[in-house]
């Protein structure tokens, strides 16, 4: 199955692990040099050598004996993607291109401001990976209360401009705050369509209800390769990591004078999978040969370089202004996973066509990680459900979503799935668990959550600072425009299985 | 046959049919059906009743009623009944799980061994495909209440799903606790707990935190090869399982979330042992009778054990010893030169002393145990 084997690595038990060997065989990349004899003629032989290296040989003349090593064959992660079989051996290709010691080389090797050739290092956090952070500094000083985020925020903003040499840090939420402006667009063009269209689904290029959230990319992953099926129900709409990457490409770049090539972006992210959503060919621009986002390190990776830098993210610092451009910490009530489903339903209740005091929501937890919302309107005494969703997080109930949307499809208007049980902050890229904690990985989930959650002591007002966002949203989407909603969308394609279980032990 | 063991055995049914090995037998625990499923991705359906006339009053004949083309696009490795024995589920290589109910199932009430008429009626008809595996389905379970069905796969993979009504399924739990192949799943016979056997040595056993999920509260060790099947006791206090190391183990629960092995069984099969079932037996029994159970394999025979409860533990020793077991009868080359995939008791009153194997020759057997009149 099709989540990343490096997820694994941590320990989580909701993930099949891919068994077999990488199919990809050895390739020959350097061309070879015709040799001087009638075409055809030439006639060689692979040999392999005591070390494993493959040779090229002439078996023509072996008095001259010649030898060309030939390259192992690369594996990229692109070749990963479009293989159903392993992830297994994604995990080395993973470690190895987008990895901190990745970062730390480019940073190394970064050219000063004055050259041409320098790139601007971007930093780009999400919320959960600050939580993660924030719940492990908890857990192993005397203070039970977890550090607001703003500050560990301001702490990581130091640190990376300081000792790593980033010139910006953000973290992921106002673009989130965009993905969800757009998310709740597309959900609304789907219903339109799907009511314009009559009962039943709606055309395949439009998109189909139910909704079916598409930030997680493990559940991406899994959907393309095992349940196409489920792709004309997946949003289109990007991820805030995403977003944040065309946002840093396409709309800051420029205010700095420089091409999306110019910039180098690395997220800091939850999840393994987001290494593999980051190199997503969608995201890849051939005319600047750039991605969106060059490098995503987790959260774990990053403690390690933290520690690795020697910085200690215990030590207060003064809580820093916002950097220009993009505001901090935007605050999405709803879940940790990123609100999509909260943002849908807050969207429903403002609509002028249900007046708010009109429509009650109701919700009912039915198992672990599975929660519906029913958003009813009192019409002539009765109650009429508008509006169905659900949460459904983990390999178990991504199968009944699988399920249900396969056989019925009608039961939910929007579903918001998330591969990890818990959610986001149980990324697999999050932080272990203290050792106080080993073994308890629900209760350390829940204590990444209350930290998630945990009040900001800011200033300004909530309302506010959502005003502002919204007015800078506005801009940039009005900057962002084009017709075919590009710079926030993206598209799915299944991927068919290559491989034949032959090499397995039965 | 041994003629020196207690009891007799003969074979009181040869069904041939299948065009490939035959893998699995499956007794209908409410009406008189045999199932069986091959690698011919076939099912096929046996309708049995005792003869009360002439010649051989007493004896039990087989007629073959339906064959269910099951569209598995691979071999059908395991068949289980519900417990109402109404729904047939099939596991298959090609990773999917069907299941199966006779149209107009409901009319039909005729149990008391009347075969033709009532039994091939309506046609079987695939209600649901349980898909999620990644490979090669090997077993399929029912829990005895019928509310939960069970799953295991080469994926290393088991599923818990629970039965909702029109044929509808929901994922309870996926458990990815063995490291390699897993090749059967047994449920307690009246609690809701389940056991796996796996190519990794081991058996492990789960139970459902309703708060959570499904989980995996023991792992026992000690077999030193694939775990190849597993039979839980009729009084559910025993389990058994049987290895390619060529032993059978007995594991008894010591306490609520405790199994330990005590007893061990060697030197009954010279090839792998495939398969064993535990039934309560027929005929006069102590008290103090465990049932029967059944094992078989690679090298052809079928063995079946007489098992006892301890006597009862003494104040003063602490310790409770093994229940104690005494080989009841023998078969040789049950099927002739071919393995034996499979042994399954029928549970039916009164029919409790016969079992059926099925075999890499394409052919289920049904074999009658009949222990020694008590003098």
């Amino acid at each position: 199955m099709a989540f990343s084997g490096a997820l694994t690595l941590t320990d989580l038990n909701d993930y099949i692990t891919p068994s077999q060997a990488c199919i990809k065989p050895v390739e020959q990349l350097n061309p070879v040099k015709e040799a001087e004899t009638e075409p055809g003629a030439a006639s060689t032989a692979i040999r392999i050598d005591s070390g494993g290296a493959y040779y090229e040989v002439s078996t023509e003349d072996t008095s001259r004996f010649s030898a060309k090593k030939l390259e192992p064959a690369q594996i990229s992660l692109n070749d990963c993607l479009a293989c159903s079989g392993c992830i297994t051996s994604a995990e080395s290709v993973l470690i190895t291109l987008q990895s901190h010691t990745e970062v730390l080389n480019f940073l190394a090797a970064n050219p000063p401001p004055s050259d041409p050739a320098h790139k601007v290092p971007v930093l780009s956090v999400s919320p959960q990976s600050l939580a993660s952070l924030a719940a492990s500094l908890a857990s192993s000083s005397s203070s039970p209360r977890p550090i607001p985020l703003p500050q560990i925020l301001a702490r990581i903003r130091k640190f990376a401009r300081e000792v790593l040499g980033f010139e910006h840090v953000w973290d992921t939420t106002f673009a989130r705050h965009l993905a969800l402006l757009e998310h709740v667009r597309e959900f609304r063009e789907r219903k339109a369509h799907s009511s314009s269209a009559g009962s039943g689904s709606g055309r395949d290029d439009v998109g189909r209800l139910p909704m079916l959230a598409s930030a997680c990319p493990g559940w991406i992953c899994y959907a393309e390769k095992t349940h196409a099926e489920m792709l004309p129900f997946i949003a289109r709409t990007k991820s805030p990591q995403q977003v944040m990457g065309a946002l840093v490409k396409y709309w800051l770049a420029p205010k700095w004078g420089k091409r999306p090539d110019g910039v180098y972006h690395v997220a800091l992210m939850p999840c393994y999978d987001k290494k593999l959503e980051a190199s997503r060919s969608d995201f890849y621009n051939e005319q600047y040969h750039t991605r969106d986002v060059d490098c995503v390190i987790t959260t774990g990776e990053f403690e390690r370089l933290l520690r690795e830098k020697g910085c200690d993210l215990s030590v207060p610092v003064p809580d820093s202004e916002e950097e220009e451009g993009i505001p901090d910490l935007l605050e999405h009530r709803g879940t940790s996973s990123g609100s999509y489903l909260q943002s849908i339903i807050d969207a429903l209740s403002s609509s002028p066509s249900h007046p708010q005091d009109g429509l009650t929501l109701s919700t009912s937890t039915l198992r672990a990680d599975h929660t519906t919302y029913t958003l009813s309107a009192r019409a002539s005494g009765s109650s009429q459900p508008v509006f169905k969703g659900a949460t459904c997080y983990g390999f178990r109930n991504l199968q009944n979503v699988v399920r249900r949307v396969g056989r019925e499809g009608g039961a939910y208007d929007y579903v918001e799935v998330m591969a990890c049980p818990g959610g986001c902050v149980n990324g697999g890229g999050q932080l272990k668990p203290p050792p106080a904690l080993d073994g308890e990985g629900k209760a350390w989930t829940r204590r990444v959550e209350e930290a998630y959650w945990s009040p900001s002591s800011e200033a300004a007002s909530p309302q506010e600072k959502r005003a502002r966002a919204d007015r800078l949203a506005a801009r940039v989407l009005a900057e962002m425009c084009r017709p075919d909603g590009e710079y926030f969308r993206t598209s799915y394609r299944a991927v068919e299985s290559e491989v034949v279980g032959l090499a397995v032990k039965w | 046959m041994d003629v020196d063991l207690p009891a007799n055995v003969e074979c009181v049914a040869e069904l041939q049919g299948h065009d490939d090995r035959a893998w699995h037998t499956a007794w209908n625990p409410t009406k008189p059906i045999l199932a069986s499923c091959s690698a011919d991705k076939t099912v096929r359906l046996y309708h049995y009743g005792r003869n009360d006339d002439e010649p051989d009053p007493g004896s039990i004949s087989f007629k073959h009623v339906n064959t269910i083309q099951t569209g598995h696009t691979k071999t059908v490795r395991a068949i289980a009944w519900s417990p109402s024995g109404r729904t047939l589920a099939t596991a298959s290589f090609d990773a999917n799980i069907g299941i199966w109910e006779r149209e107009g199932a409901e009319e039909e009430e005729d149990e008391d061994g009347n075969p033709s008429h009532t039994v091939h009626s309506g046609e079987w008809e695939c209600m649901s495909l349980l898909e999620g595996h990644e490979t090669e389905c090997k077993s399929v379970a029912y829990s005895s209440s019928g509310n939960l069905l069970a799953s295991c796969s080469r994926d290393k993979t088991v599923w818990v799903w629970e039965v909702h009504p029109d044929s509808d399924f929901e994922c309870m739990g996926v458990m990815m606790e063995h490291s390699q192949d897993v090749k059967q799943v047994a449920w307690h016979p009246t609690e809701e707990i389940l056991a796996s056997a796996s190519y990794d040595d081991t058996i492990k056993l789960y139970i459902d935190d309703p708060s959570e999920d499904w989980f995996c509260f023991a792992t026992l060790t000690g077999h030193a090869s694939t775990v190849w099947s597993l039979a839980f006791s009729p009084n559910g206090r025993y389990l058994a399982s049987c290895s390619d190391d060529l032993t059978i183990r007995i594991w008894e629960r010591v306490e609520q979330y405790k199994w330990e092995c005590v007893e061990v069984i060697e030197g009954v099969h010279e090839r792998s042992i495939y398969s064993i079932a535990w039934g309560t037996g027929e005929g006069r029994k102590g008290e103090d009778s465990l049932g029967w159970l059944a094992s078989t394999g690679g090298d052809g025979k079928i063995n079946v054990f007489e098992f006892h409860a301890p006597p009862t533990t003494s104040e003063t020793s602490g310790t409770r010893p093994p229940p104690s077991h005494h080989l009841l009868a023998r078969v040789t080359s049950a099927h002739g030169v071919h393995d034996v995939n499979s042994v399954s008791w029928c549970p039916r009153q009164g029919l409790r002393n016969i079992l059926s194997t099925a075999g890499d020759d394409g052919i289920v057997k049904v074999w009658k145990i009949t222990p020694p009149k008590e003098s």
